[in-house]
């Protein structure tokens, strides 16, 4: 079956966020990542991490 | 200087050759198309997804199922302008209007869910259909050209259109169509969310048929996958006005044998404009009415035509028609509607709008899930991918294909590090402890 394309990622740790990337992009038909912090918990900063198969800055 | 009886000949024959342009049967198929997606166009500037041909039969709760891959949808928008609804599934009932509409006359517990009040007011049907208590729309005015030259083939599906040109006797002209007395309902995507999941459940089996199939070996390009399309808003219009100006000499110019311009409709220059309106509206209604339909004698409105309207001239000059063709009951002309993937085992993806989909703006993949970090079977799976920078693409591959063959099968990413603990446990003993 085929697999559905990752799926949005939050509260994702700084040191993390390398890792999500590469495995996010094993999925061939993700071009863009998007990643924005989202807040400091006192110890690590936390990211979303967001793929996109298409550019969401045309839309 | 024409006679009256002459002008009343000219009248009956230009009304004629009208209502034969009105006729599609001679269009070429490309015609057609272009007729479909002019008018499409049009509808999409309003943000609105087109229905062709217009119908009544539509309204929120309809289920279809979209067989088109998604890179073939925008595709096919693209190139019609507006996206067949072919396969009609299933027409859900959803609750909620009286909710949705609180204190909203005419919507309430009790009584028919949307349209249906408005439609038939009166349970035996006999009662003209009554929209005044429905929520408003406007669309703005459209602005087209014609040209005879392309033969009437009219890039809109309403009649009064070739009538119009064929009055004005105008090789070519430009136009203005206004969507009048148009109409708006619908419930929220979440109220229809729960029913389509409710439904989705109950009818796992026959989703299952739909779910994605296997990638062919060595196949190139996305998977075909199966989407419901669930409507739930339309829009509706009963009343269409048509201006259209002629920009050129009549096309009668120096034919031969053919009557030269008149200025038959120019009320400033004619005392009996009334009369003739009446016989043209007279004519357009014997000629374009049901056979056994009797024009009333008192009124200048047509009998039904298509889809039980009628066209009536409202205005002319000798350069110029208006035309008012109103149909028996609002019709619907776009909607919007959201679209759940079929996931293997027939379980229904998040909803997404069918709107934005198929117009190509990007949308969020899947619902967000939270990081729960990398926990020993990650560790373990992530040494065995090549660590970092997942060199080992020989298990990348392998891994994904199991992934593939598991009825909860994620991508890697989500497995890695999101809430799957079972999906993750299940990936280390297959190929780090086997």
């Amino acid at each position: 079956m085929p697999l559905p394309p990752p799926s949005p990622k939050t509260n994702v740790e700084r040191d993390a966020v390398s890792d999500e990337v590469a495995m996010m992009l094993l999925d061939t038909s993700v071009k863009w990542i998007a990643v924005v912090f989202e807040k400091n918990d006192g110890a690590t900063d936390r990211f979303s991490v967001t793929p996109w198969t298409k550019d969401p800055t045309a839309g | 200087m024409m006679t009256a009886h002459a002008v009343g000949r000219w009248v009956i024959g230009a009304v004629l050759v009208a209502l034969a342009g009105c006729s599609t049967t001679r269009m070429s198929g490309d015609q057609l198309a272009r007729v479909a997606k002019d008018w499409a166009l049009g509808i999409r500037a309003s943000q609105v997804i087109p229905v062709y041909p217009l119908t009544e039969d539509l309204q929120p709760g309809d289920v279809f199922l979209v067989e088109t891959p998604l890179e073939d949808q925008i595709k096919v928008y693209s190139e019609k302008g507006f996206l067949p609804l072919e396969s009609l599934v299933v027409r859900l009932h959803p609750k909620g209007y009286s909710e949705f509409y609180p204190d909203w006359p005419g919507v309430d517990k009790d009584k028919p869910a949307p349209p249906r009040g408005w439609q038939f007011p009166k349970a035996d049907g006999d009662a003209p259909a009554d929209y005044s208590d429905a929520p408003l729309a406007a669309f703005p005015t459209y602005n087209f050209s014609v040209s005879r030259s392309g033969g009437l083939s009219l890039a809109l599906p309403v009649q009064s259109v070739p009538v119009g040109l064929n009055l004005l006797d105008t090789a070519s002209a430009n136009g203005t169509i206004t969507l009048k007395d148009a109409y708006t309902y619908g419930l929220p995507a979440r109220e229809m969310d729960d029913a389509v999941k409710r439904w989705g459940s109950e009818s796992r089996d026959y989703l299952k048929q739909y779910a994605p199939p296997p990638l062919e070996p060595g196949a190139k390009g996305p998977a075909r996958s199966f989407y419901l399309r669930v409507i739930n808003r339309v829009y509706l219009v009963k009343t269409v006005d048509v201006s259209l100006f002629s920009n050129r000499g009549t096309a009668a110019d120096g034919s031969a044998g053919v009557p030269g311009k008149v200025d038959l409709l120019n009320i400033a220059n004619d005392t009996d404009a009334k009369k003739r309106f009446d016989e043209v509206n007279k004519v357009l209604a014997s000629a374009s009415g049901p056979k056994n339909a009797t024009p009333d004698p008192g009124s200048a409105a047509a009998p039904p035509i298509a889809a039980g309207g009628s066209v009536r001239l409202a205005m002319a000059t000798s350069r110029s028609v208006s035309m008012v063709e109103s149909f028996a009951r609002p019709l619907v002309i776009g909607y919007l509607a959201s679209d759940y993937r079929i996931l293997p085992n027939g379980e229904l993806g998040p909803a997404q709008a069918s709107l934005a989909k198929v117009e190509g703006r990007p949308q969020l993949l899947a619902a967000p899930i939270a990081y729960t970090g990398c926990d020993s079977n990650c560790d373990r799976l992530k040494a065995w991918l090549g660590g970092e920078g997942f060199k080992e693409k020989a298990n990348v591959k392998r891994l994904t294909e199991w992934l593939g063959e598991q009825p909860d099968g994620v991508a890697i990413a989500d497995m890695m590090t999101g809430p799957y603990p079972d999906l993750r446990r299940r990936a280390a003993v297959k190929f780090v402890n086997p």
